[in-house]
């Protein structure tokens, strides 16, 4: 069907070496090319970020005045809790407890998302010269997004919590039953290597555990909504929807320290 | 300066699938415009430069993703086997094209879809069937409209020349008879 020329081999062999060699060489390729496209993403996405504003008027109209109301009860909740946190401050200086430092956060914007279906990735506007390395934290203000992968000098990347190359220890707040929490690239998390014997129910927190040193303890990661055995039937799992909506984020936090 | 077009439309593609796609997600999938232009410039540059294109675009899916190069390899065979078919085959037709780019899209999900397997991870399996068919059509449909609107700029950006007697026209072999 196809007529080969001699040239055509050659030619065929040429462009798998050069793909290869290529494909080889891909890491050297990514800190100029991110470097180069960080003006233009960065205009994109402020352009798509003030027609989302404008498009989606009325929605954040509405959901602005329900977090008006969720912020004035958690203000009222704050400083009920205030008091309690005072109370356990002088108790642990009393104990000699080593107190647990604030984090040190850089806030950074999101300018792009990853190409493909598979894969959970965000790139941030930070990178190194704002101090920050491959394997901190990201979070916002409801719970955890994921972590840094990947660092050049004014970008970073970000696999979100969903991405399954990701994993995480953690913890059913309630019954402090310890789980591996990976992503699907679904809309749920999965909590998996809980015994079939566990204390867990639907609308459990989970939060990290930090028991590896690599996330801090205590971020939210979702709720618990559905569960069941896992094929060999000697364990179980859960199904975890985040508490971050990872499809619409536009701001992250990155723990420094 | 139609290939250095050609590479402006690549770029914004690419830009436009990064930033502005989430919005128009279904069913969790975004269409693969980057491969839509790897399709497009296959099917209307001469053959180095829809390669060398193709490559760019290969390597610009790889910057944002998570695991693997996988792109950077698949693109320019993608490419490189589309203009070998284009030269057997007339695309005149716009349902061709559609079903190529289905195709076409569906095998480079697959192929994925066996790397993500292969290097251990675990996905549900109706996850992975949803990517590769919907991802395929979805990327079929918008192909339509992006093809579409080249064809309303025709004479603006440039021309569209589908047929395989442009290709050998460029390439000097003329074949009157067909």
């Amino acid at each position: 069907m196809f007529r080969f020329k001699i040239k055509k081999p050659i030619f065929f062999a040429l462009i798998i070496l050069l793909s290869l060699s290529l494909y080889l060489a891909n890491p050297f390729f990514k800190t100029p090319f991110l470097s180069f496209l960080k003006l233009p993403l960065g205009l994109f996405s402020a352009i798509r970020r003030e027609a989302g504003a404008i498009i989606f008027y009325h929605r954040n109209y509405v959901e602005n005045e329900k977090l008006r109301q969720k912020l004035d009860e958690l203000n009222n909740r704050l400083n009920a809790q205030t008091e309690v946190f005072l109370e356990n401050k002088r108790l642990k200086d009393a104990l000699g407890l080593k107190q647990k430092s604030a984090y040190r956060l850089a806030t950074s914007l999101v300018i792009g998302r990853s190409l493909d279906s598979w894969s959970q990735a965000l790139i941030i506007d930070k990178g190194s010269s704002h101090g920050i390395r491959e394997g901190m934290t990201v979070i916002n203000y409801l719970g955890m997004v994921g972590c840094v992968v990947e660092v050049l000098r004014f970008n970073s990347k970000v696999l979100l919590i969903n991405d399954p190359n990701i994993a995480v220890s953690g913890l059913i707040q309630r019954s402090r039953q310890e789980g591996l929490v990976c992503g699907t690239l679904g809309k749920n998390l999965i909590m998996k290597y809980l015994p079939s014997e566990a204390d867990i129910k639907i609308q459990d927190a989970v939060v990290t555990s930090g028991l590896n040193g690599l996330y801090p303890k205590g971020l939210l990661i979702g709720t618990v909504v559905g569960l069941g055995f896992e094929f060999s039937g000697l364990g179980r799992y859960a199904l975890i929807k985040p508490i971050v909506n990872l499809n619409n984020i536009e701001e992250v936090l990155v723990i420094l320290q | 300066m139609r290939n250095l077009k050609f590479f402006f439309f690549v770029l914004i593609l690419g830009i436009c699938q990064a930033v502005f796609l989430d919005y128009f997600k279904i069913f969790n999938v975004k269409p693969d415009l980057l491969l839509i232009s790897v399709i497009i410039v296959s099917l209307v540059l001469k053959p180095a430069w829809a390669v060398v294109l193709s490559l760019f675009a290969g390597i610009f899916k790889d910057t944002f993703a998570s695991c693997s190069f996988i792109n950077t390899f698949l693109f320019p065979l993608w490419s490189f086997f589309i203009i070998k078919l284009s030269s057997k085959l007339s695309f005149d037709e716009l349902p061709i094209r559609m079903g190529l780019v289905f195709i076409v899209a569906i095998v480079h999900n697959i192929f994925c879809a066996l790397i993500f397997i292969c290097s251990g991870k675990i996905i549900p399996p109706g996850i992975i069937l949803r990517i590769v068919i919907v991802g395929a059509f979805y990327t079929a449909i918008v192909f339509l409209l992006v093809s579409t609107e080249l064809r309303i700029s025709n004479g603006k950006i440039c021309k569209l020349r589908f047929e395989p007697d442009a290709r050998r026209d460029d390439e000097g072999v003329v074949n009157a008879l067909r």
